[in-house]
């Protein structure tokens, strides 16, 4: 009963001042009863990189990427810099929210996180996401940049639309489905050679490409009503497994290469 | 004083519940009687330790037990039919054990007779078709229940559960439409999209596609849609992807395909 008045965890709120850019920087001292657990954020402009390491806090840096600095004031006028990145962090549970006020400004994120954390990130426009070597479920969604992982056991499930997206998972949740989509760019994904999969993957434009074994599964026969008239056609999913089969791997896209490979190394 | 009374006395000695007069007196009277001392001081103590040894409380695990299955319940309850429940409950209890013995006696009797009568393959069969309804029922139920978790990942979960059922009732329908509309994730969305297309004769789905073009932003989702429209020739779609096409940002390849399922629509 004593761990529901033990607080979550403690903030804390520091500003780094560096001689030549505008970062600010979040630490959260994470109770071991919030590990595992899962970071919330979504950037309205900018880029995010997370990568986990074996510790209890969490740390988001935000950086200014055009420093104000870099202006000129004008003649015999200094420029008192005011504080232009605010990031709040609300924590419920295991759950940590981060939020950043930028005020139109791209903010690039640096975040460490404990490696056993689940990520559910967004970044809206003007960034990539990358994340390296976290143990957990992992959604991204990046409309307009690439996402990245490298290093993760667990699961991800990415959706880019002019983004690439490449991943490299070293080991796999093996009840959970994962799922790549990116309209414009390349999903490239590397998987352990011995992972139990089912896949479904299909891209109008671009090609497939693989060094697995992949056992095809015959298409299935879809019925439609059009008017008045039955119509059989075969779905356009091309449909396989790996090894001995196991949860679903969506792999779509439209102009986009999709390539999927053993991991050989960890990126 | 009378031997009752010291009896009493003795046993609040014991525990330390007498004014120290009383308790020389009564130490008194049971060294005359021929305890020692050291005798009295021993028996007190090992009444003090029985006192103060802490009564076992349920252990952390079957705690953990005790709410897990608590969760269930409550989880049945609000699944199930809750009024139902309560109504058999007072029933029940409005019953003596003796007329419940006859009860059960009754109905065994009654189960008897009927499955007599009715042959022993028959409600075999029917137990089965039972059975088989019921499990369908309760994926259903989880299907639902998944489709509304905060992880992306359950939730592909139970829309790839729905692919799996030969056939998807009204709700099921209805919530895969909800997602097709308002799930946080695009990729989600695609999912159900393709869950429902299987079901594209059924009127509501085909009613629910076309009023789903509007709210999509993932170009994916919009071009699966045109793609699917065209293929049921459905020309009540054609002024939906008309106000799409309105839309300055709408990505080059998906207003390429749209432009061309109007014009084929129309």
């Amino acid at each position: 009963m004593m761990k529901k008045y033990f607080p979550a965890a403690l903030i804390l709120v520091a500003i780094s001042l560096a001689a030549n850019c505008q970062s600010e920087q979040l630490v959260i001292n994470l109770s071991p009863y919030s590990v595992p657990g899962l970071l919330v954020f979504e950037n309205p402009k900018g880029s995010i990189k997370v990568t986990g390491y074996e510790g209890n806090v969490l740390l988001a840096t935000g950086t200014l990427r055009f420093s104000d600095t870099e202006k000129p004031a004008g003649s015999n006028m200094r420029r008192i810099e005011q504080k232009t990145v605010d990031i709040t962090a609300e924590v419920n549970g295991n759950k940590i929210t981060l939020f950043c006020k930028s005020t139109g400004k791209t903010v690039d994120f640096d975040i460490k996180v404990p490696r056993n954390f689940s990520l559910k990130l967004k970044s809206l426009d003007n960034g990539t996401v990358e994340i390296f070597n976290i143990n957990g479920e992992i959604e991204v969604e990046n409309t307009n940049g690439d996402i990245s992982l490298g290093n993760i056991s667990g699961s991800a499930v990415l959706n880019s639309v002019y983004g690439k997206i490449s991943a490299a998972f070293r080991n796999v949740n093996p009840d959970s489905p994962m799922m790549f989509t990116s309209f414009e760019g390349d999903i490239e994904v590397a998987l352990p050679g011995s992972v139990n999969a089912g896949l479904r993957l299909r891209s109008e434009n671009g090609e497939i490409l693989s060094d697995f074994d992949i056992k095809p599964v015959n298409r299935q026969s879809v019925v439609t009503k059009v008017d008045n008239t039955l119509v059989y056609s075969l779905e356009d999913w091309v449909t396989g497994t790996i090894n001995k089969g196991g949860p679903e791997y969506i792999f779509k896209s439209y102009n986009g290469n999709i390539i999927l490979k053993k991991k050989t190394d960890l990126l | 004083m009378k031997r009752k009374d010291h009896r009493e006395k003795l046993i609040d000695l014991l525990h330390g519940n007498l004014s120290p007069e009383e308790e020389k007196e009564i130490i008194a009277g049971l060294e005359r009687s021929g305890m020692s001392r050291q005798e009295i001081e021993d028996l007190r103590s090992v009444s003090r330790l029985i006192d103060e040894t802490p009564s076992p409380g349920p252990s952390e695990r079957m705690d953990k037990r005790f709410y897990t299955m608590l969760e269930e319940e409550k989880k049945n309850s609000l699944l199930g039919e809750p009024e139902i429940k309560t109504k058999k409950l007072s029933f029940v209890s409005l019953l003596t054990p003796g007329m419940r013995i006859a009860a059960g006696i009754a109905l065994f009797l009654l189960g008897w007779f009927t499955s007599g009568w009715f042959g022993s393959s028959t409600p075999r069969d029917r137990q089965i078709a039972d059975l088989s309804g019921e499990i369908k029922q309760l994926k259903e139920t989880l299907v639902l229940t998944m489709m509304q978790q905060s992880s992306t990942v359950e939730r592909i979960k139970a829309v790839n559960m729905v692919s799996e059922f030969e056939t998807a009732d009204s709700l099921i329908i209805e919530r895969l439409i909800g997602v097709l509309n308002h799930d946080s994730n695009d990729n989600v969305r695609l999912l159900a999209l393709e869950a429902l297309v299987r079901y594209s004769s059924v009127p509501v789905v085909r009613d629910g596609l076309i009023g789903s073009i509007g709210n999509q932003t993932s170009p994916l989702v919009q071009l699966r849609l045109a793609d699917i429209m065209l293929a049921l020739n459905e020309k009540r779609a054609a002024p939906e992807f008309q106000k799409v096409l309105q839309d300055a940002r709408l990505n080059y390849s998906v207003r390429g395909k749209m432009n061309e399922t109007v014009i084929a629509l129309l």
